[in-house]
This record gives C-alpha cells, structure tokens and sequence, in this order.
C-alpha cells in the first residue's frame, strides 16, 4: 500500500519536557487511522506536526515520500493537507459560510465564478446549502464543524487531519459528522475521545501514552 | 439603507459639508430622510444619541467657557452627524464597513486588518462577558480593596494570554488554509429607493449649498 503520510522518529520538547519521543507512523492511501490519548499527552500538538505547524525537536515527516526538510518544505502540499483544528472557529477566515469555503480557491487564483460553482455543489453534497448566506460565527456547534469541513473538502485535499471532529457535539450533529467522515474516501488521521466514534469510522487505532506512541489490536 | 459603500460615502459626505461649513437649516433634510427610513428604530437611535450626548456635553463644557456661541454650533455640528451616522449604521454589524470598504476598493490588506482586528474585539468582547459573569457566579463583589484590583488583573491578565493563543491558533489556519495576505468578499451592489433617496437628499443638500445659498 502506497503511503501518504509517514512519520519518522518525531520528538517533541517543550520547555525541557518531552512531550513525545520517537513517534513512528505510516499513514496509507484512503487509511482512516485514530489516535486517542488522556488530556494533554500531546495528540493535538503531534496533528499540527503533521500538518506542518510545529517543528518537531527530532525526526522528520515524508509526505508522499518526499521529506519534509523544514516547515517551508510543506509549502508544495499544502493544497494536499486538509487541517481541522480542535476549535473550529479560529478556523474560519472570513464572516459568511460561503465566503469562507471559497477562500482556498480563491487564494489559489480559482476565479470566483468557478470557486462559487464548485462550492455549490460541495454545500448540496453535505446538505448546508440553507447556511450559505449565514454569518460562521453564529452557527452553532454542529454547523460549525461541517461549514469547516467544506472549507477544507474543497480544495480536494488527500489527507484529512482532524483534531476532535466530534467534540462538544449532540448525538445528532456527531451522527451527521459520522456519516459525512464514512462517506470520504481520503487518508484521515481523526483525534478522538468518543470510542464509539472511533470505532464507527477507523480500523486502526493509536494511543499517546507515556510519550510515545502505541498500535492498540 | 442597504447598499454598505453607499452608507460610507453619503456619511463622508455629510460629515464634511456639516463638519466644515457654516452651519444652515437644510443639513437636517438627510436626517429626517434617515430617521424616516428607520422609524421603527426611531426611540431606540435617540436613546442611543442622548447616551453619547453626555461625553459631548463635557466636551462642549470646556469650549463654553471661552465662547457660548461656539459651544452651541459645536453641539448642533456634533449632534446633526451623530444621528445621521447612528440612523444610517443602526442596523449594520462591523462587517458590513467591511463590505462597504471592498465595494469601494479600500486596499485589500487594509480591509483584512480591519476583519480581523473587528474579531479580535467581538472575541476579547465575549470573553470580558463571560469573565464578568464567572466572577459574578463565583460570589465576586468589586470593592476599592487590594483584593478587588488583584483579582481584575488577574483577569486581564488571563484575556491577554486567551487573546495571544487566540492569534496562534488564527495564525495556524491561515498557514494551513493558503492564505495569502487578504480574504475574498463576496459583495452585493443591489441599491434600493431608501439609498437612492437619502443619496438624493445629501446630493441636494450639496448642492443648494454649493451653488443656491
């Protein structure tokens, strides 16, 4: 199986604690893979490594085995990438729903005809058309989530990197988040602490624990 | 009104004609045009300008002391674009400005600095809100004691590290999102009879003034 996103020997210090050591990872073409862990063991903080936030203190990553010299070097896979952060509305870049999910073309240089097109057809497809017109931020937690998640489907991403998709959601709004997670066919690495969530949508499941990173069978 | 760039250009307008020329009975056409138009909201827009007219009147205070007429055309001057402004803007939320200022081809990065540094204050807003309702929650009561003025450091304190995170995290999306110095707006020009009758009403102000009076 061809590999989108592999993770060599990656350390992370922070003020002379070490976070994690040594983390090693492979992620597979269209593999959903979870990584669970207690609060504040770093699961987030590996996400944003990944998805070449963070410098790591050691290691490196190859994404589609190309390695990532720097955090320049990602600059070229960027489009590739798809980063969902635990808070969805630092995620948001501009005041309307549609607005925001056109960004990324947009600062691609997709005209805003094309850009516009294309949304439409994405929000149809997640059935948000309704809150095209709205403002992100009085959205609720849900809408929010899914509104962020057309932000980065847009743009065709590969590897989806999503930090707690599922958090402080309604039954309903995770069942929604479920079914539109099962429906892409992408490489994902999915933060959860919901196991039935994770249960639902991955075959491969990782545990940060005592700072390295564990295969759980 | 509805169209945002024309809000902005009938209020520069208006503000420099009322602003810089002698004062004359007809600069109040526009606003009763605008109070007109938001007559649903009139109490509301009066209440609003009566509650700024406090700060206004210490102002004023001061110029009355050297020069009463002055102080009185200082107030009228004050009050005529104060409640054009308020009538006009009543109903629109900060991005609208936004909007307005991309319909005009503001600079790009200047309309992006003015979104974000527009959400920081909403963002330090609601966190100053909710900081007030745990300390009200948690049986706080402020007094002129040393305690008092610890605990709203501390609280100030704390909104500055959330705001400093808050920029962090802002700053991670826009790396991972592409973003390349400025947002994209999808902006409207629909224009409707209300803006086309305060345009005419301003428009026709400047111009008895200009070439009539």
């Amino acid at each position: 199986m061809s590999c989108s996103l592999n993770l060599r020997n990656i350390t992370y210090i922070n003020d002379n604690t070490t976070i994690f050591a040594n983390v090693v990872l492979n992620l597979g073409h269209e593999e959903k893979i979870a990584i669970v862990g207690a609060n504040g063991c770093g699961k987030s903080t590996l996400l944003k490594i990944m998805a070449g936030l963070i410098k790591p203190s050691a290691g490196y990553i190859e994404v589609f085995h190309h390695k990532m010299e720097n955090l320049k070097s990602f600059k070229t896979y960027r489009n590739d990438i798809g980063y969902l952060p635990q808070d969805v509305s630092n995620h948001f870049l501009c005041p309307t729903v549609i607005e925001d999910v056109i960004f990324s073309l947009r600062a691609n240089g997709v005209s805003q005809k094309e850009a516009l097109q294309k949304a439409q057809v994405l929000l149809e497809e997640l059935g948000i058309m309704h809150l095209k017109e709205r403002t992100v931020f009085e959205l609720s937690g849900g809408e929010q989530k899914i509104v962020a998640l057309a932000g980065l489907l847009i743009l065709e991403p590969k590897i989806l990197l999503l930090d707690e998709p599922t958090n402080a959601l309604d039954r309903q709004s995770q069942e929604k988040i479920i079914a539109l997670l099962n429906s892409i066919k992408k490489s994902m690495i999915i933060v959860s602490h919901h196991t039935s969530f994770i249960e639902s949508l991955t075959s491969t499941v990782y545990e940060l624990k005592d700072n390295s990173l564990l295969k759980i069978e | 009104m509805h169209n945002d760039a024309l809000k902005l250009l009938v209020t520069l307008v208006y503000s420099f004609l009322v602003a810089f020329t002698s004062l004359e009975y007809f600069y109040i056409v526009p606003i009763l045009v605008v109070l007109f138009l938001e007559r649903k909201q009139l109490v509301k827009i009066l209440k609003k300008v009566v509650l700024l007219n406090f700060f206004i009147v210490l102002l004023v205070l001061f110029v009355a002391f050297q020069n009463h007429l002055m102080a009185v055309e200082l107030l009228v001057r004050i009050n005529c674009i104060l409640l054009f402004t308020t009538a006009l803007f009543f109903k629109s939320y900060g991005y609208d400005i936004i909007r307005g200022l991309d319909t005009l081809r503001v600079s790009p990065i200047f309309i992006t600095v003015f979104y974000f540094t527009l959400n920081m204050i909403e963002f330090l807003m609601l966190e100053l809100k909710n900081q007030k309702n745990t300390l009200k929650a948690r049986g706080f009561r402020a007094n002129t004691s040393l305690y008092s003025y610890q605990t709203f450091g501390n609280l100030f304190a704390m909104m500055f590290v959330k705001a400093f995170k808050k920029s962090q995290e802002l700053q991670y999306s826009m790396q991972s999102r592409g973003f390349n110095g400025r947002i994209y707006l999808l902006t409207s020009n629909t224009v409707l009879f209300g803006d086309i009758l305060v345009c005419v009403a301003v428009l026709a102000v400047v111009i008895i003034k200009g070439f009539v009076v």
